[in-house]
């Protein structure tokens, strides 16, 4: 699924993003408890949720 | 020469002026042989006089030695944050055997940290990820 509209959110533990640029890591301190930083991607910028990936081995 | 003397760092230079020890000394002139020896390039580059100034009191204040020491730690600091990774022109089924093999050997891992390792484009990497996924030889942790 991709998103393209202006407002879109992704929200996941880990996601892998990459643009053409990236400003410096900004910190947000919201609250005692909420502590996140903010990064701005410009131009060609896409994101991805990932999740870990656990081999099986064959039985 | 000139270069490689500012490159050794203040401590050094301090400690050539205090008769410590003679170990101090040689290893100073170790240093400054070392440096010799790895001629650095003079590159120019124009910056504003606000960012001159500010770099002008970072020197006034005994961060750095001088203009060029700033100039120098900061393209340190910039080279060794961007990281680059080159994609390796792999087919399909080769890859497929790469990232087989790395699951095999690390047991887990991410999308990403595949795509770093292997040198693989992160696409194909999710087609891959998914054709195993349904194989059922992946899983989501």
């Amino acid at each position: 699924m991709d998103y393209y509209e202006v407002g879109d959110s992704v929200h996941g533990y880990r996601i892998r993003a990459e643009a053409r640029k990236i400003s410096d890591p900004h910190v947000i301190a919201k609250s005692g408890r909420h502590k996140a930083q903010r990064v701005i991607l410009t131009e060609n910028a896409e994101a991805i949720i990932e999740r870990k990936l656990v081999w099986i081995p064959e039985q | 020469m000139f270069y490689g003397i500012l490159d050794l760092g203040f401590e050094s230079v301090i400690n050539l002026f205090q008769p410590k020890s003679f170990l101090i000394r040689l290893t100073f002139l170790k240093h400054m042989m070392d440096a010799a020896r790895s001629e650095g390039q003079v590159i120019g580059s124009k910056v504003s006089a606000m960012e001159l100034e500010q770099i002008k009191k970072l020197v006034a204040s005994g961060v750095y030695l001088n203009t060029s020491d700033f100039l120098r730690d900061a393209v340190r600091d910039k080279l060794a944050a961007i990281k680059t990774i080159k994609y390796r022109d792999v087919d399909y089924v080769t890859a497929k055997k790469e990232v087989m093999g790395y699951f095999q050997d690390r047991g887990e891992a991410y999308p990403s940290e595949i795509e770093e390792d292997l040198e693989l484009d992160y696409k194909l990497i999710c087609q891959i990820v998914d054709e195993l996924k349904r194989e059922g030889r992946l899983a989501v942790l």
